[in-house]
């Protein structure tokens, strides 16, 4: 007798949701990405459907970011001090899906920008690349509720999507993404039931649940990759078995944490036995993009291009669509 | 003139009552606080009362229906006393006073439980000797008071102390004296010995909480309710819960005696007050039941409770023998019996064994949950055949702590709130009908919820900043509600819930029904099968079921099931104190639960995390808060 793949039956599907808007749509957008839409664990074809590809974002600063490990200074060289020019060579060179400006340059302790400088910012990258864009906060609380509302506004109808809103403070980010007609990505400190709260939180405010990208704080290789897989895992059961407050697509932030660990940005003059520098950093964060794909993320946020590339190759091999 | 026992539902008070008597007066007379507005005229229908047991007798009253007749509806004034009654006050009757609120707690045990009270007063007049009859001083009182107990002890033997005032103290009064006698396990033993009619005698019942000490002082003739006295326990200053109490009894050899010490002082404090108030001597004390959890237990008697923290989590005791006042510390008669409810496990008390006593969970055929809301909630689930306990640690905040207006359920605290947002118009209602100083436990789940109702705060607890009313505002950067204008009521700061007070809430909320789902899933057990919800504790005089399920502490279950029984561990302290029945019936009762360890569940802090939200992070638990608040599953 022929072995027959035991097929799991689910009763429900990860809404989809579709970021950037076109200018038909009322943007400026040459390209939109729609993520979601699977009836299945993840890549598990016999059994359901992963309609949409998951979407690469790369991540640009505002400022040139500080302590910059040498394989990624070198990969982007004087880009780094220009949001614009940084974002263009993400998408023109390493072909990103999405760009995901991060506003890291308004938090206090960094250079404290103001509201107008951080709009000017995303308005600047906006106006360089087609692909839609994540416009992330600082992510001290006080001064996201501060930059957040004016970034939103000059976005506005680019269908863009805005992070995040925590349990603790959602409600300026989401007034200003329902106002100006975005997306919103809810953040949990890898703790399903708090993501479900967030979530519950920012709808009662009357964002529409398919219009929400979640967040479960990312672990690095090493440095916690596990307790986040099993909580994407579990929310994707959760998803499937029907609970509409844990059915959206979910959002991994790869490169900041892979580059986090000490094997990925330790120098080679500091640990010569561990080889080349960019080779390691390379592929811990190659690692651990492909550990969250299993785990059923949706959107990557990418650093290294040659993570990219490689994190590419595995995305089209494990949706059947390898050259 | 006959006399009948009649015992007052949920007070649990009983006493002898004469034949013809109203039961309003015997309600008075036993200090339940019935409501009347006519003077016992028969006119108001205020203090309609249900008798569940016995036959009174006078009229039920005019003004009710047949159908409440059947119900065995009476009116407390105008029905009399002519049998042995169990008499149940409804809540609509009850008029809430401080006595009451350190006292109430449903008793369903029979009337018959008191029995042999832990110690009492036995007037003994023995026949002079003479040459006939040359029995010894020793052998005349305790033939007569054998003879005077019935079949109460097998045995009777007299301490040292009172052997040594009984042949001046006999002459001198005509071979008449007063025996303190205590029940020690079934023996008799006289402690005492005092000149006839020298004085009334009086018992304690003790709850020594990880927060609060309740003092009771009961009369042992008439096993009525005298007055109560509740503090908070000393020991906080050396840690809020038993863990960290726990850790500070290991402190450079000093630590267990400086515990000790605080909690006896906190007793004893309460005691004199609460004597004192009623012109009562400690000597006239004669007898304490004592109840609280393991680790208070442990302290209490001074006993290391080191080995509770760790595993594998045994107590040094569970139960302790009758002991004597002096031993333990009690500034009361010297040596005069302490009883102490038995323990079930490191982290359920005797304080649990009583409550189960007091509600008669263990003799109900109905499946109960019975659910302590102490700074430990501890809960047992259900019925004449089987029980489970557990408990949980969840915080001090429906006592008051950790809140900033929160407060203990005595005078002047809010127990009851609403809020209406078409008027912005809080109505409230204090104990004793005192000026307002801050807000019980009761009151704080009515403010959760109404806030909840209203959309004053968001799911998790927060308030909503943009809410139309001038209550919600920042003070010191922290959002809250104004329950209570200051100038209203003649206080210099308004009476207002923040975003702090909020959390403890949902923390100790979320604990209590994480324990309860996570002992009921243990069991296979939904919800939806448990037939009555009993909640204990130090909330106030009542606790509105509706409100208390809109927060989630507490299943969605039909309201009706739920039922609030107040200080149930006190309550069966009194039972301890006044009757053998008990004290064995607690042995008994401890000795059959089975106690499940929540530490052991890896479910279970999901289970509180899931329940960190208002009510509940999964609406599904929660259908009818659903539909009420309209909220989107």
């Amino acid at each position: 007798m022929a072995f027959e793949i035991p097929v799991e039956k689910w009763t429900a599907a990860v809404s989809a949701l579709t970021i950037g808007a076109a200018e038909a749509d009322g943007g400026t957008r040459t390209s939109t990405v729609t993520v979601g839409g699977e009836t299945t664990l993840p890549f598990l074809g016999f059994e359901g459907d992963t309609p949409n590809r998951p979407a690469i974002a790369m991540e640009v600063l505002d400022v040139p970011p500080p302590n910059y490990p040498e394989p990624l200074s070198a990969a982007f060289g004087d880009a780094v001090n220009d949001p614009a020019v940084w974002a263009k060579r993400c998408v023109e060179e390493f072909g990103a899906d999405m760009v995901c400006l991060r506003l890291a340059g308004a938090h206090p302790d960094q250079e404290n920008k103001s509201a107008e400088d951080c709009a000017q910012a995303v308005k600047s990258v906006l106006g360089a690349v087609g692909v839609p864009l994540i416009i992330w906060g600082c992510g001290q609380p006080d001064k996201d509720n501060e930059i957040m509302p004016r970034c939103s506004e000059v976005a506005a109808g680019e269908n863009c999507l805005l992070g995040t809103a925590t349990e603790d403070n959602y409600k300026t980010i989401t007034a200003a993404c329902m106002a100006d007609g975005h997306k919103l990505i809810t953040e949990a400190p890898i703790d399903i039931n708090i993501q479900k709260q967030a979530n519950i939180l920012v709808s009662e405010m009357g964002l529409d649940l398919s219009r929400i990208v979640m967040f479960q704080a990312t672990g690095g290789l090493g440095y916690g990759m596990e307790y986040a897989y099993s909580i994407m895992e579990r929310t994707r059961l959760a998803a499937l078995g029907g609970d509409r407050m844990l059915a959206m697509p979910m959002l991994s932030v790869v490169g900041p944490e892979a580059w986090k660990a000490k094997e990925a940005r330790s120098p080679e003059e500091a640990a010569p036995e561990w080889g080349a520098a960019e080779e390691r950093g390379v592929s811990w964060e190659t690692t651990t993009a492909t550990c969250f794909l299993n785990g059923g993320t949706d959107i990557l946020v990418m650093w290294h291009p040659r993570a990219v590339a490689l994190l590419r190759k595995t995305i089209d091999s494990l949706m059947g669509e390898e050259a | 003139m006959s006399s009948h026992i009649v015992v007052f539902l949920p007070d649990g008070a009983c006493l002898d009552v004469e034949s013809g008597r109203t039961i309003l007066e015997a309600a008075s007379a036993a200090g339940v606080a019935i409501d009347s507005s006519c003077g016992g005229q028969g006119a108001c229908g205020k203090c309609r009362v249900i008798v569940s047991l016995g036959q009174p007798g006078g009229r039920p009253g005019d003004s009710l229906s047949r159908e409440e007749i059947e119900r065995g509806i009476v009116l407390a004034c105008q029905a009399t006393v002519a049998d042995d009654l169990v008499v149940e006050v409804p809540l609509e009757s009850q008029r809430g006073e401080l006595q009451i609120l350190m006292g109430r707690a449903e008793v369903t045990g029979e009337p018959a439980q008191a029995g042999t009270p832990l110690a009492s007063r036995v007037s003994a007049e023995m026949a002079p000797p003479g040459q006939e009859d040359d029995a010894s001083d020793e052998d005349r009182l305790l033939q007569r008071l054998s003879e005077a107990s019935g079949e109460s002890f097998e045995h009777f033997d007299i301490d040292l102390p009172s052997l040594r005032v009984l042949p001046r103290l006999a002459r001198e009064n005509s071979w008449h004296v007063d025996a303190l006698v205590a029940d020690f396990g079934g023996d008799g033993r006289v402690f005492g010995l005092e000149p006839p009619q020298a004085g009334e005698a009086y018992g304690l019942a003790v709850d020594v909480g990880t927060t609060t000490v309740v003092v009771q002082l009961i009369d042992l003739a008439t096993h009525g309710f005298v007055d109560a006295c509740a503090s908070l326990n000393d020991q906080i200053a050396y840690g809020e819960d038993v863990i960290s109490r726990i850790i500070h009894a290991q402190e450079d050899g000093a630590g267990l005696d400086q515990l000790r010490d605080a909690v006896r002082a906190t007793v004893n404090r309460c005691a004199r007050e609460v004597a004192g108030q009623h012109g009562v001597a400690p000597t006239q004390i004669i007898g304490a039941a004592c109840v609280g959890n393991t680790v208070m237990t442990h302290l209490f008697l001074g006993i290391d409770p080191a080995a509770i923290r760790r595993e594998p989590y045994v107590p040094a005791i569970k139960a302790a023998p009758v002991l004597r006042a002096g031993e333990v510390g009690l500034d009361i008669h010297p040596r005069a019996p302490v009883h102490l409810a038995p323990c079930v496990s490191s982290y359920v008390g005797g304080d649990i064994t009583a409550g189960v006593l007091a509600t008669a969970l263990d003799q109900s055929p109905r499946l109960t949950l019975f659910i302590d809301m102490g700074t430990n909630g501890e809960m047992v689930i259900g019925h004449e055949e089987w029980m489970m306990c557990c408990s949980c640690s969840a915080g001090p905040a429906f006592e008051g702590s950790g809140v900033e207006y929160g407060m203990y359920a005595t005078v002047g605290a809010i127990e009851r709130l609403s809020y209406d947002r078409e008027t912005d118009q809080v109505e409230w209602v204090t104990i004793g009908d005192a000026r307002p100083r801050g807000i019980c436990g009761s009151g704080l789940v009515d403010a959760l919820a109404a806030l909840l109702r209203a959309g004053a705060i968001d799911r998790a607890g927060r308030i909503n900043l943009g809410f139309p009313s001038r209550r919600v505002r920042v003070r010191n950067e922290r959002p809250e509600f104004v329950f209570v204008w200051g100038e209203e009521v003649g206080r210099s700061d308004d009476i207002s819930l923040g975003e702090d007070g909020i959390q403890n809430l949902i923390r100790s909320k979320a604990a209590v029904y994480a324990g309860a789902e996570t002992l009921l899933e243990s069991l296979g057990l939904d919800a939806g099968r448990v037939e009555q919800i009993l909640v204990a504790g130090a909330f106030g005089n009542y606790l509105d079921a509706e409100s208390a399920v809109t927060i989630g502490l507490l299943p969605d279950v039909p309201l009706e099931r739920i039922r609030f029984v107040g200080n149930a561990a006190v309550a069966g302290a009194r039972l301890a104190l006044l009757g053998r029945g008990a004290r064995r019936g607690m042995e008994e009762l401890a000795g059959r639960m089975t106690n499940f360890e929540l530490s052991v569940v890896p479910g279970y802090m999901d289970r509180y995390v899931s329940g960190l939200f208002l009510p509940h992070t999964d609406l599904q638990r929660f259908p009818s808060v659903a539909s009420r608040l309209e909220l989107r599953a």
